[in-house]
């Protein structure tokens, strides 16, 4: 794959790039970090990529392994809480973010990438390296908290 | 009406900051050195690091090394007792208008660098060093690197980088953790950074590094100097086949070093399930490119196909067994740059945590993973634990050691 094809792809998945570095990282500036070392990590090992048609998920793979490397080593701006350090949602997706900034990562890292970013089962698992019934049940609970968070934010 | 969840809104619109570096990223990816030089950036300050000054009363003139900086981070590591002496002295002085840099200790072990870098100004009472102060440092350490800044001219310096150079260039140093800063009363400032290292295409780790000293602030080289390699010990725990449901062992190494250890598994998937079942019995055709393993070398209009034997089909590592003229399923085995679905951990409760994180390619289908320890000493028995896809799988490999 050359360069040029590599950044089109990457362009092409931008948007779906920084949903799941945010939903994992929760601040912009660790996620501009992480996607730039996984950019850098995944232009070196291209050869790697045996099947191109799979470049989707192994790029995400890549970045969510930079996300959480990053929180492992403790250098993450990464808190419970809103900081300054951590952009406040866009009000009229306030009520989302904040229900997803609720869940348990195991739930909300399937659902961002299942539902937001509109990846297939198949693929979702592929990506979290999980059988696709865990991947199910995980989406399916997910789900569930979800809404009830989403109705108790109505109800206050 | 129940309200559907409005999924697409969530974390809309991408951030400029995030959009900015992929563009800047991707201008930048065709040129090598350009690369190297957007790593400087990224250098990792570690918050636990900056204990070493808080509360820490230490006597002018009492300057730390590297052994200081060790025993005083929680980074866990536990060096030999023989360690200190392995530790290479002196190894780099360059003097520029504004300061001084020192190469002061350091110690390459063929896995990771670590060294103690100084860095002092010219002046000390008329001017100050002025490095970029991260959100993770400690706010003792920020007062005290105020305070010595106070009412004296500001030199503007980078932190300090490793890069390899000449023929060390097979060697990547993907990043640079600063471990341990020390301000002393005259205006130096020791760091304390920690490089591991990956290998391109070589087996071992070279005898010695070249090795650039960059200025993270400044877009060029300062000088460059040789590190020798310190001796290490190995321990074999196996050094035949082992099979596990989902993948098959050989060679498992441990090698110790004076400052970490690690342990060398060659490892393959099984190639069983409902995917990829191969027969020794029967001749595969795959092109280079291609996705499948046919047993029709011309399945489909395909064109161009090589015949593989048994060995050579399971190097050629694809993901699926056509499922046209090979009964293969579409469960897809992936593979990726971190090792695929399976990993082993010393430990059943989690996945050990390795710096470089190097996976290589071998032959036959298998690879070469490392798992970092701090162990002090070689075990008498070691377990793998086999996780697959992330989670622990229950099998485990108890190998006692050999020689």
């Amino acid at each position: 794959m050359e360069l040029h094809e590599f950044s089109s792809r990457v362009r092409a998945l931008e948007k779906k790039l920084y949903k799941t570095a945010v939903c994992i990282l929760k601040n912009d500036a660790d996620a501009a970090d992480c996607v730039q070392e996984a950019l850098l990590h995944a232009w070196r090992s291209l050869t790697k990529l045996k099947n191109e048609a799979h470049f989707d998920t192994w790029l995400t793979r890549i970045l969510i392994n930079e996300c959480k490397m990053l929180i492992r080593s403790g250098k993450s701006h990464r808190t419970g809480e809103l900081t300054e350090n951590i952009p406040a949602p866009n009000p009229e997706n306030a009520e989302i973010e904040i229900a997803l900034g609720a869940l348990e990562e195991k739930y909300r890292l399937p659902i961002v990438l299942y539902h937001v970013n509109g990846y297939s089962l198949d693929e979702t698992a592929l990506i979290l390296k999980r059988p696709t019934g865990t991947v199910k049940s995980q989406l399916s609970r997910g789900r569930k908290k979800l809404k009830a968070l989403l109705e108790s934010e109505v109800e206050q | 009406m129940k309200k559907q969840i409005e999924f697409e809104k969530a974390y809309e619109p991408v951030s400029e900051v995030f959009h900015k570096r992929v563009e800047e990223t991707l201008m930048a990816l065709g040129k090598e050195k350009a690369m190297k030089h957007t790593k400087i950036t990224r250098i990792w300050v570690l918050a636990a690091a900056f204990v070493l000054i808080v509360g820490t009363a230490f006597a002018a003139g009492s300057k730390f090394g590297l052994m200081d900086f060790l025993y005083q981070d929680e980074s866990g590591v536990i060096p030999l007792k023989n360690a200190e002496k392995t530790i290479q002295t002196s190894l780099l002085i360059c003097e520029e208008e504004a300061s001084t840099w020192e190469i002061v200790q350091a110690v390459y072990d063929g896995e990771a660098i670590r060294a103690v870098v100084s860095v002092v100004p010219a002046n000390f009472e008329e001017f100050a060093l002025s490095f970029p102060i991260s959100d993770l440092m400690d706010d003792a350490l920020v007062s005290r690197i105020k305070a010595n800044q106070e009412g004296k001219h500001p030199v503007k310096v980078g932190f300090p980088m490793l890069e390899p150079a000449g023929d060390s260039q097979n060697v990547d140093i993907d990043r640079t953790y600063i471990q341990g800063i020390q301000l002393t009363d005259e205006g130096e400032y020791r760091f304390y950074i920690f490089c591991p290292i990956t290998l391109r295409d070589i087996e071992l780790a070279p005898d010695e590094l070249i090795l650039w000293l960059f200025d993270e602030q400044e877009d060029r080289s300062k000088a460059a100097f040789t590190l020798l390699k310190t001796e290490s010990e190995k321990a074999v725990y196996l050094n035949a086949d082992a099979a596990l449901s989902d993948a098959a062992v050989k060679n498992v190494t441990l090698t110790q070093t004076p400052f970490a250890s690690y342990l060398e598994i060659d490892y393959a998937y099984a190639r069983t399930g409902p995917g990829m079942t191969l027969s020794p019995k029967t001749t595969y055709y795959a092109t280079q490119f291609g996705a499948f393993l046919h047993t029709d070398p011309n399945c489909s209009g395909m064109q161009n196909a090589i015949a593989l034997e048994y060995e050579e089909a399971i190097k050629m590592n694809k993901d699926y067994l056509c499922p046209t003229c090979a009964d293969g399923s579409t469960e897809a085995i992936m593979d990726t740059t971190t090792g695929g679905q399976i990993d082993f951990s010393l430990s059943e409760n989690s996945l050990a945590f390795f710096f470089g994180g190097h996976e290589t390619e071998i032959e036959n289908g298998f690879k070469k993973t490392y798992i970092f320890s701090a162990a002090e000493a070689f075990p008498d028995e070691i377990t793998l634990h086999l996780f697959k896809k992330g989670e622990y799988t229950g099998e485990k490999l108890t190998l006692c050691r050999i020689r």
